[in-house]
């Protein structure tokens, strides 16, 4: 049945978008708040209600719940319909009532190791709503909690230090509670993975994903088709400590800007004292891998790193002018 | 058969250290995953049924899976034959609830997982959400092909693709050199350079 779901879902966002390939994704199976498309029922604009308690690692004025107002409302502006209203509650409800609640501190113990998460509730034979060949279902609820372990912080407040920008993961969850999953795409502030201190926000792939949701005849805004992989990026640190003098970091990516996973990657150290290493390992599902230089094995203090060989689907081009510097030069600590 | 006793080999892991839980919405590496794993387990989904839980007088749909354990590494849970794994969500009568990334199981399901203790929970979780959680292919003749991270039910790529099989030999074989990275210290997954002699 879910697999059933899901290509007809695949099929429904293939025939909007042609030979488009974006990394966007719909939840599955695809939900959304309804607009009174055909007369139907409309749930718009969506009101999310933040607990005015705050996250009180936030230090600003009021511990981040205007951010997460101003988060939400970013999707407002990426669609012409009237899609979201935010306001507060003293409320930490998380559940199935109807209300949908941004609460801090993780009140209903779900998060977990996550920064933060979201719950979606809906009938699974509801009505359905039609939007650019897509059949969705009924959203009925939506509450997202952030972590009770992690600090956050804003772009705002400038300094960061292991902190989570609480503006990025909020619009991030916001998006989920609107329909999207995880997009393919590594700059999409809807893909998978953000680290601390990074400050992203709404990209061309979310603004395509949405507007696949909310925008009837939306025609995707520009698509791109893989044809080959690139070395997206070729990096190295020093970490401070630990039995690695020496981390060498690479990403492959494809024309499109999409990670490839499973690439074999091949780096070559050449160290300033003649020694060399090699090592081979394949990229993980956001295309990067990692090599690490025991101190025990690092005969050099300097290194020239070079990615020698990639072997991925689609093929690489070593020779594209949008490939990362290669070699670098790296020192070990 | 076979294959179940080198997975089980693989799932002996020296598994001394913990770690501060690491950050979510993001890829966890295969030793941030390990590093905060109590049992490691290889099997299959046997029952499973849904309910609804209240916590302060809200209520929230948790999903439990027993797994029937064919193989395991059990570390920090006691050892059975069966575990019962509790992830968040699922559906009542005609209603669902989804956690955006949560893991899902299915009846029938043959899977390797992560699975660690969370306080609060009498079940273990799944480390890592869907990350934590595999799928174990075979071909016709029952064989091995490999294994495939859970896609979590309730995401579907726009492309239709599912998670890609990752070969057995070479699943296993990041677990033994994320064992070793482990054992020196090492959570960041990353791969030994070579010295060329």
């Amino acid at each position: 049945m879910n697999k059933k779901l899901v290509l007809l879902g695949a099929l429904g966002v293939a025939s909007v978008l042609g030979t488009s390939v974006f990394g966007f994704a719909l939840l599955s199976p695809a939900r959304k708040w309804f607009q009174g498309i055909g007369g139907g029922p409309s749930d718009l604009p969506v009101t999310f209600l933040v607990n005015s308690a705050g996250e009180e690692s936030v230090n600003d004025s009021d511990n981040g719940v205007t951010a997460c107002r101003n988060a939400i409302a970013e999707w407002e502006g990426e669609v012409s319909a009237n899609l979201v209203s935010t306001g507060t509650t003293s409320s930490n409800a998380v559940g199935n009532d109807g209300v949908n609640v941004v609460s801090f501190n993780d009140p209903a113990n779900i998060v977990r190791n996550a920064i933060a998460v979201t719950l979606v509730g809906f009938y699974t034979s509801s009505q359905t709503e039609v939007v650019n060949g897509i059949s969705f279902g009924r959203f009925l609820d939506a509450d997202m909690s952030f972590s009770k372990r992690l600090t956050f912080t804003t772009q705002a407040i400038g300094s960061c230090s292991g902190s989570y920008d609480i503006e990025a993961v909020q619009t991030h969850e916001a998006g989920h509670a609107l329909g999207l999953g995880h997009s393919g795409v590594a700059s999409a502030l809807m893909a998978p993975s953000i680290s601390a201190c990074t400050f992203k926000r709404i990209a061309a792939d979310d603004h395509a994903g949405i507007n696949t949701i909310y925008t009837p005849g939306f025609g995707g805004g520009g698509g791109c088709t893989a044809t080959e992989s690139r070395l997206g990026s070729l990096s190295c640190s020093a970490p401070s400590s630990g039995p690695n003098c020496m981390v060498v970091s690479a990403t492959v990516v494809d024309n499109c800007g999409n990670g490839v996973s499973g690439a074999s990657v091949t780096v070559q150290l050449s160290g300033n004292t003649g020694d060399v290493l090699t090592g081979s390992a394949s990229t993980n599902g956001s295309g990067a891998v990692s090599f690490g230089l025991r101190c025990r094995d690092a005969a050099s203090t300097t290194y020239t790193v070079t990615v020698t060989g990639i072997s991925a689907s689609p093929a690489w081009d070593s020779n594209d002018a949008g490939n990362a510097p290669n070699p670098i030069v790296c020192n070990t600590r | 058969m076979r294959s179940v006793v080198r997975i089980g080999v693989a799932l002996g892991l020296g598994l001394a250290l913990t770690f501060p839980s690491s950050a979510g919405t993001r890829q966890f590496t295969l030793g941030e995953i390990l590093s905060e794993t109590k049992a490691v387990v290889h099997g299959v989904v046997v029952d499973q049924f849904s309910q609804w839980e209240e916590y302060d007088g809200h209520k929230i749909v948790f999903t439990y899976s027993t797994v029937r354990v064919q193989a395991a590494d059990f570390r920090g849970i006691s050892p059975s034959r069966q575990v019962v794994v509790r992830t968040v969500g699922g559906k009542v009568g005609d209603y669902q609830q989804v956690l955006v990334d949560e893991a899902s199981f299915r009846l029938g399901e043959e899977v390797i997982v992560f699975l660690g203790v969370e306080d609060g929970w009498l079940h273990p979780s799944v480390v890592g959400f869907r990350q934590g959680k595999y799928g174990v292919a075979r071909d016709g003749s029952g064989r091995i092909l490999g294994v495939r991270q859970d896609a979590g039910q309730q995401l579907e790529p726009a492309q239709g693709e599912v998670a890609p099989l990752i070969p057995l030999a070479r699943f296993l074989e990041d677990m033994r050199r994320t064992r070793r990275n482990l054992a020196e210290g090492d959570t960041s997954d990353v791969h030994p350079l070579v010295p060329v002699r």
